[in-house]
């Protein structure tokens, strides 16, 4: 058993060290220390699921471990900055200025490509509307424009507007969630004021209905219910 | 912070847990081995009874654990250690006494317990 404890610690150091040499666009959405926890542990799980003759035991030990581990880096990474960027590196300009750092690709390995086509996800067709581009720690791509070529907000019109906060669902696919109607302070009678102004009878005809905080509904009928 | 402690401390307890189960693992394979030693000796004195008597012994020893050793060793292991148990004690109590073959066994039952110990111990041909 205690070959199983060091030998976990071990590869679950290796394989973190591994993965943050591979580069952060190798990563996706999943800092290094996640990811090599998700790749380890469905494999361990797997293990003594399929062998009988392994003790589960020696699957439930490193999973215990990797869980652990993951808790003390984490706690680290929240409480050393140095230790943070030593795992999990640092955000890595790859455009400024409209211009590409040729450099921060090759050191980050991600090609012009690839940069690209992120950009153009992103709904950037070129780069000269780029001020800076970064690669962030967890593989993704954060691109902030010219001042100029941001979208003209409400405030800089000067144009006055009313917060209209976060929608809750009271309908879901016929399903009416009463304790979101109820926390919210509304009656079933307005519940059916408000369906009625869409042109249907009863919550089981709505998809989708929602409310925000001033009140302002949105409705889907359901197919059924539309035609 | 708590978080940290209650981490480190799981590792800790594991890491002490699996020292013991070292322990008493080499304890128990210790007094195994001690007994089929003697079992050997006896029978190269001719005590065939006296052998049996041992490995009887050792293998009511081993039963006493084979649940603990069920859910800490891989079941190949213990199973080849139990087969090899009955084949000694087939060589004791049956009625033509083979003493090379019982040495053989015997030899190779000792190797196995051996092993079994060596696997769990924290060394660097083990980690590797």
């Amino acid at each position: 058993m205690f070959v199983v404890l060091i030998r976990t610690v071990v590869l679950y150091l290796f394989i973190v060290v591994g993965i943050r040499l591979l580069g952060k666009h190798q990563i996706g959405q999943l800092e290094p220390s996640e990811l090599v926890l998700t790749l380890i542990i469905a494999d361990l799980a797997s293990v003594p699921m399929q062998d009988n003759g392994i003790p589960l035991l020696w699957g439930l030990i490193p999973i215990v471990v990797l869980l652990a581990l993951s808790t003390i880096i984490s706690v680290l990474c929240t409480r050393s900055i140095r230790f943070r960027a030593l795992l999990c590196g640092r955000p890595s300009i790859v455009v400024e200025n409209g211009q590409v750092l040729e450099a921060e690709l090759k050191k980050n390995r991600l090609t012009l490509d690839e940069l690209m086509e992120e950009l153009r996800i992103q709904g950037y067709a070129d780069f000269k509307s780029i001020k800076f581009a970064l690669l962030e720690t967890n593989g993704q791509l954060s691109v902030l424009p010219f001042a100029a070529e941001k979208p003209v907000t409400a405030a800089q019109m000067g144009v006055s507007t009313q917060e209209t906060g976060l929608p809750v669902v009271l309908v879901s696919d016929g399903h009416l969630l009463e304790h979101n109607l109820k926390g919210l302070g509304y009656e079933p009678v307005w519940l059916e004021k408000q369906l009625a102004s869409h042109g249907l009878h009863s919550y089981r005809q709505a998809f989708l209905l929602t409310v925000d905080e001033v009140g302002t509904t949105y409705c889907i009928p359901k197919k059924e219910a539309a035609k | 912070m708590k978080r940290l402690y209650l981490s480190i401390g799981l590792i800790a307890l594991l890491a002490a847990l699996s020292g013991l189960h070292t322990w008493q693992l080499n304890r128990v394979i210790s007094q195994l081995t001690d007994q089929l030693t003697q079992a050997q000796e006896l029978v190269e004195r001719e005590d065939w009874e006296g052998a049996a008597r041992l490995t009887h012994q050792a293998k009511d020893r081993w039963m006493e654990c084979e649940g603990y050793l069920h859910i800490t060793l891989r079941h190949a292991d213990t199973d080849a250690i139990q087969i090899s148990m009955d084949e000694a004690l087939a060589f004791l109590e049956g009625g033509e006494k083979q003493p090379a073959e019982y040495a053989a066994v015997n030899a190779r039952l000792l190797t196995q317990l051996g092993l079994l110990v060596e696997a769990e111990l924290p060394t660097l041909t083990n980690l590797l």
